[in-house]
């Protein structure tokens, strides 16, 4: 699996793949068997083909690796070439599979007759409707078409405006939910520039986090979550080992918050506040760096009103903890302050200190070269929502978006595109908004369609299509530049989006290349899945100008404040159609399938909440419903709610699930004062975890840095030689074993997500997750500490099976159907299983699934199952084994070049997708191998699980590590 | 006791032929609507069992991490129900006990249909059952084979030899009775005791084998009938989960399966010998012995549960004394103190010689004791699974409506089947309540003195 | 027993008591006549005592199907050990202590069969036709002297009707064989 390669080597591979097919995948229709009678070039029977793409799921824009089975794609993966994802990829990604099998995609073009109801019509008849409508509009007069949906990258921009400007229009409205609008402002106001900054956090000792949940969905959590494994993973900084030093000042506890130092709870808005007061430390301790061409006595009036003291008094945050954080930032050699949210000040101050300490250019930097496509401004957005209110458009085509759904009341998506004449939408599922059209047309999904990004500058994202569309749909960019064609008088250079997106791609060829050379250029990228180059960080001039007094920031009211989150998993809600994503307990409240309102324990007290009651969430703008979570993890004056459920279309994965929290926001902001109330009946959490409480159990293990300096705890030494009742087994070529980091994990459950996929898991649905029938073969094991103060926010680790040396599974079965293979796996014999689900009963770790029922997959997510792996039957015991078809498939390699496996040369699905690289697998038998020298080299900090148990577990852990509360 | 009577005359042989084989006549209506009621609920069961196997076991109520429950909790029950029969008709014959003679058949038939439900349930828990066979060691093109340190196979081998061994235990028991039947029978009836009969007629010859074989089968059932209980036990015993990994449980195992089992007979010879009208065969003094089983069984468990806890405490593994916290406080809680009420608390008045021989109160309380028993093996098999090793996949288990019905319908299975039995054969062995007749005569008197 | 062809009788001696059967069995052994069946309806270890049998073979049975029981476990936990040989839970391939418990349940089973297929076919079991001077109440309540001899020795005959009757038999009849 090419996630694991040497860059040379995988690029070996994805040549062989993609040589020479301009669209790659097979011949005939993927949903068709295929024909071997007349063998595609492309498609050897039983072996994959490779192919690098760009992943549309976030606007992170990692590069990813398709694994295509039969002219299928089964898998997806990171893309080692890319410097983002850098070849990890988050659940989010992997789960794009069953956004391209869904089996509520729309299928043909339909068309809303009177009364709402959808007919099915043809292309042919669908394009002529289009064209029809937008030439009267043409004719109507100027600008009276319009293009509403995300941002899809430079070519794609190019399409849209040459197919508007073909009828005389340029309302393109390039929207995307969860735009982080006040950083751009704060950007502009301080560097005069409206990108974003990228963030090193690798390159800090030290990091403050202001409620921006860089783990889950922040700029680019990929990147993000392997910058912060490497910030805390153990170095030895001026003479002394230590770990990143990191702070989450925020309303709500999240992933992000728990695994750093401290989550230091604040009221909603607040952070601004504490963030100028950390200034304010910075300055009275002239922890201001030269370079920073900052005047400190203009800083010194700037922050006087912020002194810790005078803050805490505001917001209740204590003066100790923002002393604290001014020390460790301004100390640090290195530092990143982070924030997030629609409060300006709070980026201000935010970029403030970064700028303030130095890190400005070096954890915090601004690229030079082309800036990002611009996303259109919420200003603009609200103009051309209010421009089809006055009837100013005659069609607006919307694609990728889902303004009805993800528009909060006040912008009056709704009634807006009911004023439209004619609504296309072009997509996959039908959500909401498509629920207005009048024209639906499906639309390629981007595995299937040509396109590319520009997430930075110096990256360049090349999204080829991985396999032959899966349903009769178009590329919207094709719809888009078959309408403009037939448009009058309209001069269209590219025939397709792919002609588009390869004349793109040609410009960036070296300038006067020969023809050769650029086919040459135009193979590389495709095979590399984009352009990657250095992009040098720009020197940007700090103007405080504007900060005679910095603003306060708002929502320091002591009232009860609404604060919505972007779900990990479902993000602003585009996630919700994909079944996965849904199952996948989220990290830190471990819910599946549902909405929740998370609500202090004093807070649901004062307004009589009980668990699981619905409560009822009244802003001015309406109300909604979510079942109370009580739990100490969110400040008392903050009731927190995910975005992304409360769908009324959409599929059904989606639909009728949990409740929407866009509904009661005001635009642009994720949090406003709310009215709860409890509404008397009550809908059950479902939760795949049993207890929070590990009862002291060697499950998941921490110790703190001061025990890690001291090499280890004193009072758990490491493991005494394990007692041999029988002499052990001789393993004599390999004995495959894991290490997992647990300080790396974050909990992001990438692991999880690529399990489902490579291994052919079922999802189960709600209700038989709540009957203890989920089938996940990895999961996140979470557990709240004992004692608060010397323990981590939150013992996170996966929990897979630990293939024991002496498995107890093993002997119990009475048909070998679990039995030990010569390589040291626990084996599973799928077709020898009777299930007496024995072997379950003897596991201490819970890791195996029983096939309760036939599993189910709704055509056509059947295509994406792993023809590798058997789909296994009803009364069958399931598990992991280190993804043992990949082991047989990289032997066979090796035995069939003749040659001894390399190391890394075998990756299993969770290792290869862990953002934060927190397991490594390999061979215990080679101590040379990078598995078992990251045990050596963290000899203090292994564990196994249950170690009294004397199962000798073939996976070693890393201990977690923390710093005891209040030491620095 | 013996010398207080003078030698009493009746009843005679001739009697207990009489009384034994009116049994036998012609059942009446209520007889075969009864029967007719057993089995529609097996019938029930056996539809829902037939869905269990066609849509696979998310129809029961079972989950992660109580992979086992009701249903193995019915075998355990059944094979321990089982264990009383051989008891009474092996062991008690080795010991030469004379009041097994008239209850002994009864029990040895209760055992055979006791087996014979137990093994249905390894199969209807299973997840293929129609692999059952691969549990069992045969030539095949494969070349698989079982793996013989599965407890599992232990139970596959320790079961089918206790229900081989007990049915042909009861059937040599049986021929001499059905031969003296054949005599009195006509039509159908003849042929059938006939047949089984193999032409016995009671020469010398005839006895003089039928006692030597009669005697090492009882040798040879007394010690099957410990083992089997000790597999079963060692199903739980040789896992390592707490509440299951201890060393005691064959010991423990064996008393409780003691203790119900001859619960169980109670349950069934007090209302039997009242409708079969046989008070004058199974007397009072004969359920008084059973009655001394069940206390001093009952005492051996409560034993067993004591030093089960003391083992828990005293070994300080805080794992397993949580499982045991739980196991007395958690939810479950109330499971495990009704058990201590039915099988160590309830069973106490049988010190009571009043108690002892009085007909109602014993039902009452052997009901208690069968109630308490299930109970008993429920808590160790669910409540044991409920609290592993891994919080995190700690959960309850609700039983659903299939599990349930189909343990209606194995009560059903058996009563039917017992029923049948009873009806059909010679529920009370006459040729040992012939060789042992002084007793009956004596016990006769006593059981009128005592109940009177 | 060699019997006159010609005429061989049966005298049937029925006692409607174990220990006046019993008292006849003797008298007869004393008059040097051994040649006897009794039928009786219980299993009386007086009457077996009388009779003087040596002990069961049954036992002899009983015996070599426990061995084999032990011998085809044993054959059967190892042979299909090494046939399958796959380790589990660390165990070694030939892992004896729970083979034990297979060469236990196996003895048991042999041996309960042999000891009922034994009993079987020393008993004469399934038996056909009846045995000659059966009667029913055999089976029930009364013990039955059958004593086979040559029709024409009268003397003998009277001899043995004698003995029979002062043993106390209720009724003796002749029969011819």
């Amino acid at each position: 699996m090419p996630e694991g390669l040497s860059r040379r080597s995988f690029i070996k591979l994805a040549a062989a793949a993609s040589a020479a097919a301009a669209v790659p995948g097979c011949e005939p229709a993927a949903r068709k068997l295929i024909p071997y009678v007349v063998p595609d070039e492309n498609v050897l029977p039983g072996m994959p083909s490779y192919y690098a793409s760009t992943c549309a799921e976030c606007p992170a824009g990692c590069g990813i690796i398709a694994t295509v089975r039969e002219g299928r794609v089964t898998t997806l993966a990171g893309n080692p070439a890319d410097p983002i994802g850098a070849g990890a990829i988050c659940a989010r990604g992997q789960a794009a599979l069953q956004g391209l099998y869904n089996p509520d995609r729309l299928a043909d073009p339909m068309l809303r007759g009177d009364g709402g109801k959808l007919t099915k019509i043809s292309w042919d008849a669908a394009e002529k409707l289009l064209t029809d409508h937008l030439g009267a509009a043409a004719k109507a007069g100027q600008n009276r078409v319009a293009f509403l949906g995300a941002p899809q990258g430079p070519s794609f921009a190019k399409i849209t405006r040459a197919f508007l400007g073909a009828y005389g229009s340029n309302r393109t409205t390039f929207y995307e939910a969860l735009e982080n609008e006040a950083a751009r402002n704060a950007a502009e106001t301080l560097f005069g520039r409206r990108d974003l900054p990228i963030y090193k956090i690798d390159q800090a000792e030290t990091l403050i986090s202001f409620a921006a949940d860089f783990l889950e969905t922040g700029s680019s959590p990929v990147e993000l979550a392997r910058q912060y494994a490497d910030f805390r993973a153990p170095k030895t900084r001026r003479g002394q080992l230590t770990i990143g030093r990191s702070f989450y000042v925020g309303p709500r506890m999240s992933m992000s918050a728990a695994k750093c130092d401290d989550w230091i709870p604040s009221m909603p808005g607040a952070e601004a506040q504490v963030a100028w007061s950390v200034l304010h430390v910075l300055v009275a301790q002239r922890w201001i760096a030269q370079n920073s061409g900052l005047d400190l006595n203009a800083l010194t009036t700037m922050v006087a009103a912020y002194d810790p003291a005078a803050v805490s008094q505001r917001t209740g945050v204590p003066a100790d903890k923002i002393n604290a954080m001014g020390a460790a930032f301004g100390r640090a050699d290195g530092a990143v302050a982070m924030a997030s949210g629609d409060d300006e000040a709070l980026h201000l101050a935010a970029y403030m200190l970064n700028a303030a300490t130095g890190n400005l250019g070096r954890t915090m930097l601004f690229l030079d070269g082309a800036g990002v496509e611009p996303v259109t401004t919420a200003s603009d957005v609200n103009a051309a929502m209010a421009a089809m209110r006055d009837g100013k458009v005659d069609v607006v085509v919307i694609n990728g978006a889902n303004p009805v759904f993800t528009m909060p009341p006040s912008m009056r998506a709704a009634e807006s595109l009911q004023r439209v004449g004619f609504v296309v939408w072009m997509g996959t599922v039908p959500d909401e908004t498509a629920n207005m059209a009048s024209l639906l047309l499906p639309a390629h999904h981007p595995l299937e369609a040509w396109r590319d990004t520009a997430p930075r500058p110096g990256v360049r994202g090349l999204g080829q299509p991985v396999m032959q569309p899966v349903f009769a749909s178009r590329a919207a960019g094709d719809i888009m530049l078959a309408a403009a064609a037939k448009a009058p008088q309209a001069k269209i250079p590219w025939q397709s989006s792919a002609d588009a997106v390869k004349a793109e791609w040609l410009a960036l060829a070296p300038q006067g290349a020969s023809h050769d050379a650029q086919t040459e250029f135009w193979t590389k990228v495709r095979r590399e899945g984009g352009l990657y180059t250095e992009a040098k960080p720009m020197a940007v001039k700090l103007s405080t100008a504007s900060l005679k007094t910095p603003p306060p920031g708002d929502g320091t009211s002591q009232g009860l404040t609404f604060v919505a989150f972007a779900h990990i998993f479902l993000y602003d809600g585009r996630g919700a159609d994909k079944p996965w994503l849904q199952e996948i307990p989220e990290p830190v409240t471990q819910i599946v399938w549902d909405s929740w309102a998370e609500i202090h324990p004093t807070t649901a007290a004062k307004l009589g909440i009980a668990k699981d009651e619905l409560i009822e969430l009244r802003t001015e703008h309406g109300a909604i419903e979510a079942p109370a979570l009580i739990s100490a993890n969110v400040h008392p004056g903050a009731i927190v709610v995910p975005l992304g459920q409360g769908h009324r279309a959409y599929g059904r994965y989606a639909s009728d699930v949990g409740a929407n929290p866009w509904k009661i926001l005001a635009a642009g902001s994720l949090r406003i004062a709310v009215s709860a109330k409890g509404t008397g009946r009550s809908r059950r959490l479902i939760s795949p975890l049993g207890k929070s409480d590990m009862l002291g159990r060697s499950i998941v293990e921490a110790m703190s840095l001061d025990e890690l300096r001291h090499g280890g705890e004193p009072e758990a030494p490491l493991a005494p030689e394990p007692y041999e009742m029988y002499p052990p087994f001789p393993y004599p070529n390999h004995k495959w074993g894991m290490t997992i980091d647990v300080n790396s994990c974050t909990g992001c459950s990438a692991c999880v997500a690529a399990c489902y996929a490579e291994n052919n898991l079922p999802f189960v649905g709600k209700e038989l997750v709540d009957q203890g029938r989920i089938m996940s073969w990895i999961r996140i094991e979470r557990f709240f500490p004992e004692d608060k103060d010397n323990a981590p926010n939150l013992y996170l680790a996966p929990m897979l099976c630990q293939q024991c040396n002496h498995a107890p599974c093993e002997p119990v079965c009475p048909v070998f159907a679990s039995y030990h293979t010569q390589e040291g796996l626990n084996g599973q014999v799928y077709n020898r299983c009777v299930g007496t689900r024995y072997c379950e009963n003897n596991c201490p770790y819970k890791v195996r699934r029983f096939n309760w029922f036939v599993p189910e997959w709704p055509a056509p997510l059947n295509l994406q199952l792993n023809p590798d792996v058997t789909v296994r039957g009803a009364g069958v015991m399931e598990k992991c084994t280190f993804c043992i078809q990949r082991i047989q498939h990289a032997e066979i390699n090796a035995r069939d070049d003749d040659r001894a496996l390399k190391d890394g040369e075998i990756v299993p699905a969770c290792a290869g997708a862990c953002p934060a690289r927190a397991i490594t697998f390999g061979d215990m038998n080679d101590q040379q191998s990078a598995m078992m020298r990251r045990r050596d080299d963290n000899n203090a900090r292994n564990y196994l699980m249950l170690e009294e148990l004397n199962t000798q577990p073939a996976i070693v852990y890393l201990r977690d590590l923390y710093r005891v509360k209040g030491k620095a | 006791m013996a010398a207080a009577l003078q030698e009493p005359t009746t009843p005679t042989f001739r009697d207990i032929d009489r009384g034994v084989l009116r049994v036998m006549d012609f059942p009446g209506m209520a007889y075969w609507i009864w029967i007719a009621f057993c089995f529609s609920l097996v019938a029930i069961a056996a539809i829902l069992w037939t869905r269990q196997i066609y849509e696979g076991l998310g129809v029961t109520g079972l989950r992660q991490p109580v992979m086992w429950a009701i249903y193995i909790t019915n075998f355990v029950f059944w094979v321990g129900i089982a264990h009383s029969g051989t008891l009474i008709s092996a062991i008690l014959y080795l010991f030469r006990t004379r009041w097994r003679t008239a209850v002994y058949r009864a029990a040895e038939t209760m055992t055979l249909f006791a087996v014979a439900t137990a093994g249905l349930f390894p199969m209807i828990h299973l997840g293929r059952p129609w692999f059952l066979y691969w549990l069992l060691p045969y030539p095949n093109e494969r070349y698989l084979q079982p793996n013989f340190r599965s407890p599992l196979v232990w139970d596959a081998f320790a079961v089918s030899t206790y229900l081989t061994i007990s049915a042909l235990f009861l059937f040599m028991g049986l021929i001499p009775d059905v031969a003296n039947a054949r005599e009195h029978a006509q039509g159908w009836r003849k042929k059938f005791y006939s047949i089984l009969a193999l032409g016995w007629q009671g020469t010398d010859r005839q006895w003089h084998h039928f006692a030597m074989a009669y005697l090492l089968m009882a040798g040879l059932a007394t010690p099957l009938v410990i083992s089997v209980h000790s597999v079963v036990s060692w199903d739980f015993a040789m896992a390592q989960l707490p509440g299951w990994h201890s060393t005691i449980f064959a010991p423990y195992f064996v008393a409780g399966a003691i203790f119900s089992g001859v619960a169980m007979v109670m349950t069934l010879l007090i209302p039997m010998r009242k409708w079969l009208h046989i008070e004058d065969l199974v007397t009072p003094w004969h359920i008084d012995s059973l009655a001394k089983i069940v206390l001093l069984t009952s005492l051996v468990v409560s034993y067993s549960y004591a030093t089960e806890s003391f083992m828990v405490w005293y070994s300080g593994d805080k794992i397993e004394q949580m499982t045991f916290h739980m196991r007395y406080f958690g939810p479950w809680g109330w499971i495990f103190w009704v058990m201590i009420l039915c099988n160590c608390l309830i069973p106490l008045v049988l010190f009571s010689p009043r108690i002892r021989v009085n007909m109602k109160a014993l039902w009452i309380i052997s009901i208690f004791v069968n109630i308490g028993m299930w109970f008993e093996r429920f808590d160790i098999i669910a409540g044991s699974l409920t609290t592993n090793f891994n919080p995190a996949q700690w959960h309850f288990y609700t039983p659903s409506i299939t599990e349930i019905m189909i343990t209606v319908g194995s009560f059903a299975w058996f009563l039917g089947l017992f029923s049948l039995f009873a009806k059909f054969l010679p529920i009370v062995s006459m040729t040992e309540l012939k060789e042992g007749i002084g007793f009956l005569r004596q016990a006769i008197r006593k059981g009128s003195s005592t109940s009177a | 027993m060699t019997l006159g062809m010609s005429a061989a009788m049966e005298i049937i001696g029925s006692f409607a008591d174990e220990h006046l059967c019993v008292r006849g069995i003797e008298d007869l052994h004393k008059a040097q006549v051994r040649n006897l069946r009794v039928f009786y309806p219980f299993p009386s270890h007086r009457i077996e005592h009388a009779m003087g049998k040596p002990k069961s073979k049954v036992r002899l049975f009983v015996l070599i199907g426990g061995i084999t029981g032990i011998l085809t476990a044993l054959a059967i936990t190892i042979g299909t050990s090494w046939e399958w040989n796959l380790v589990a839970g660390g165990k070694p391939i030939i892992s004896w202590p729970p083979f034990i418990i297979i060469c236990f349940e196996l003895m048991i089973l042999f041996g309960g069969i042999s000891a009922v297929t034994s009993f079987l076919v020393n008993a004469g079991l399934p038996a056909f036709e009846s045995k000659s001077g059966y009667q029913s109440r055999f089976s029930e309540d009364r013990f039955g002297v059958v004593v086979k001899c040559d029709g024409a020795d009268s003397a003998r005959i009277e001899k043995i009707e004698s003995i029979l009757r002062n043993a106390g038999a209720e009724e003796v009849l002749r029969e011819a064989a």
